[in-house]
């Protein structure tokens, strides 16, 4: 809510016609006004700010004040601090649901963010000074998202879930590289890391989903999908290079891929997988269909109708279907 | 702005400060539904996700047209290019116009596309007017002045 002339003027006609109280026409008068302002936005953006500011200052410190205080002494610091935001955070917390919770203040989500940023800072500086993974250092990834995953779950935030899934990822896309031989000992590094997006895409769809049937946390479920999906698409994508007959499989697969996501989402229009299933399949049909075009400028002039034409198409399918509804 | 638009966007205003009254409990649906019923809506509006692609697509078809006129029209140089940029400019401007004006479109994503491009393609038109070619000794005869300095 913020200031706003036009429904300030609108206010008296509505108490007149008997639509708002007086009383609240009187207020929401103020506030269409100014004289009444929100401090909500202010904090939040204040919040957000001091979460950077700190993971900031956190970097800082440990560029800075390695020789002064000593790598044991940093990690104690980071250990502490991130201790007491997770502390207080399950202090004041209610108790763990299978649906949304209520959070018991504005400060809570950024607190628990801010928490966890700073625990997975202190495992990684761990990691980075003492080594005690050695050469098998990307698995402290895994225990970052096993742990963001859980505080995700047990507070019910959809950013740790978001930054849990992320940490998944980047395991298996930095793990690619020095295990690939144990998982993919057949496969060349670039078929590797595309394997194993593909195969991190799948498990967050199918974590997602399983959320949704099991009635747990189910409101994570959109941001399992969505991310799996962006992993997906972008495997069968990183193969649509070159002219061998794979890149043309990858062509069709990622056309049939997009298409299938885009009708399955049409009904909802949902803002996120429907527009990726369309952007995908249209980028799939300019692969397939571009190169039998000669010339730069009938190429630019074959994207320009074809996006007006997919557009113009998308626009009557919906207007058909609002005519066909109910 | 047409008289139309700018009452649309009036009304547009105080329904959506109603969503925000009824949101933060400060009156309830009903009375949120009754201001919404009493300032209608008369624009052609689009979902999140048909919006985003409107605008993507938009964007892409007139980029990929000024790329076609570049590529297979008449070589005119920098002058030709500005002419190009600022005609562009001028469609766009005048397809938001019809958008927001006869097309009754709002919140439709093409709309804000072709702004944007109108507002790109006339900055990228002035630049391109304004920027002085760098003087080289290749060319002495077109700048008598910096000719005499380079020898």
């Amino acid at each position: 809510m913020s200031v706003s002339p036009d429904v300030a003027r609108a206010l008296p006609a509505l108490e007149r016609d008997g639509v708002l109280s007086p009383a609240q026409a009187g207020l929401l008068g103020r506030i269409a006004r100014g004289e009444h302002a929100s401090a909500d936005l202010l904090l939040h953006a204040l919040l957000y700010a001091g979460v950077l500011a700190v993971t900031g200052g956190v970097g800082l410190l440990v560029k800075d004040r390695i020789a002064d205080l000593g790598p044991l002494a940093i990690a104690v610091l980071i250990g502490a601090a991130a201790a007491g935001c997770l502390g207080w955070c399950a202090r004041v917390a209610p108790p763990f649901a299978r649906g949304r919770m209520v959070a018991p203040g504005v400060a809570f989500d950024y607190l628990l963010v801010l928490g966890a940023l700073l625990l997975a800072a202190d495992l990684a500086w761990i990691e980075w000074r003492f080594t005690p993974l050695g050469p098998a250092w990307p698995w402290h990834l895994l225990v970052v998202a096993t742990i963001h995953a859980a505080l995700a779950l047990r507070f019910d935030s959809r950013t740790l879930f978001a930054l849990a899934l992320a940490s998944f990822a980047a395991w298996r896309g930095v793990a690619v590289t020095g295990l690939e031989h144990t998982l993919f000992g057949w496969a060349g590094g670039t078929l590797a890391l595309r394997l194993n997006g593909l195969a991190c895409g799948v498990l967050f769809i199918a974590a997602g989903h399983l959320m949704r049937r099991r009635d747990v946390k189910a409101h994570f479920e959109p941001v399992a999908a969505l991310l799996g999906w962006v992993l997906v698409l972008v495997a069968v994508a990183g193969g649509m290079d070159g002219d061998a007959p794979a890149a043309w499989l990858h062509r069709l697969a990622l056309l049939a891929l997009g298409a299938w996501l885009g009708v399955r989402h049409w009904r909802t229009e949902d803002f996120g997988l429907f527009v990726l299933g369309v952007l995908a399949a249209y980028v799939a049909f300019l692969a397939l269909t571009l190169p039998g075009i000669d010339g730069g400028g009938l190429a630019a002039l074959y994207v320009a109708a074809s996006a007006v034409a997919l557009l113009a198409g998308l626009l009557r399918a919906r207007a058909r279907r609002r005519g066909a509804a109910p | 702005m047409p008289p139309a638009a700018a009452a649309a966007e009036r009304a547009e205003s105080v329904r959506a400060a109603a969503r925000a009254w009824a949101r933060a409990g400060l009156v309830d649906e009903a009375t949120a539904a009754a201001v919404a019923a009493r300032y209608p809506d008369d624009r052609v509006r689009l979902p999140r996700g048909l919006r985003t692609l409107a605008f993507v697509l938009t964007a892409l078809a007139v980029l990929a047209a000024f790329a076609f006129v570049l590529t297979v029209g008449p070589d005119g140089g920098r002058w030709g290019f500005v002419a190009a940029a600022g005609m562009f400019a001028a469609v766009c401007a005048a397809g938001t116009e019809w958008q927001r004006g006869p097309a009754r479109r709002a919140d439709a994503g093409a709309e804000a596309a072709t702004a944007l491009l109108a507002a790109g393609f006339a900055g990228i038109a002035l630049f391109a007017a304004l920027d002085r070619p760098e003087v080289t000794p290749a060319m002495p005869s077109r700048c008598p002045r910096a000719a005499a300095s380079s020898r």
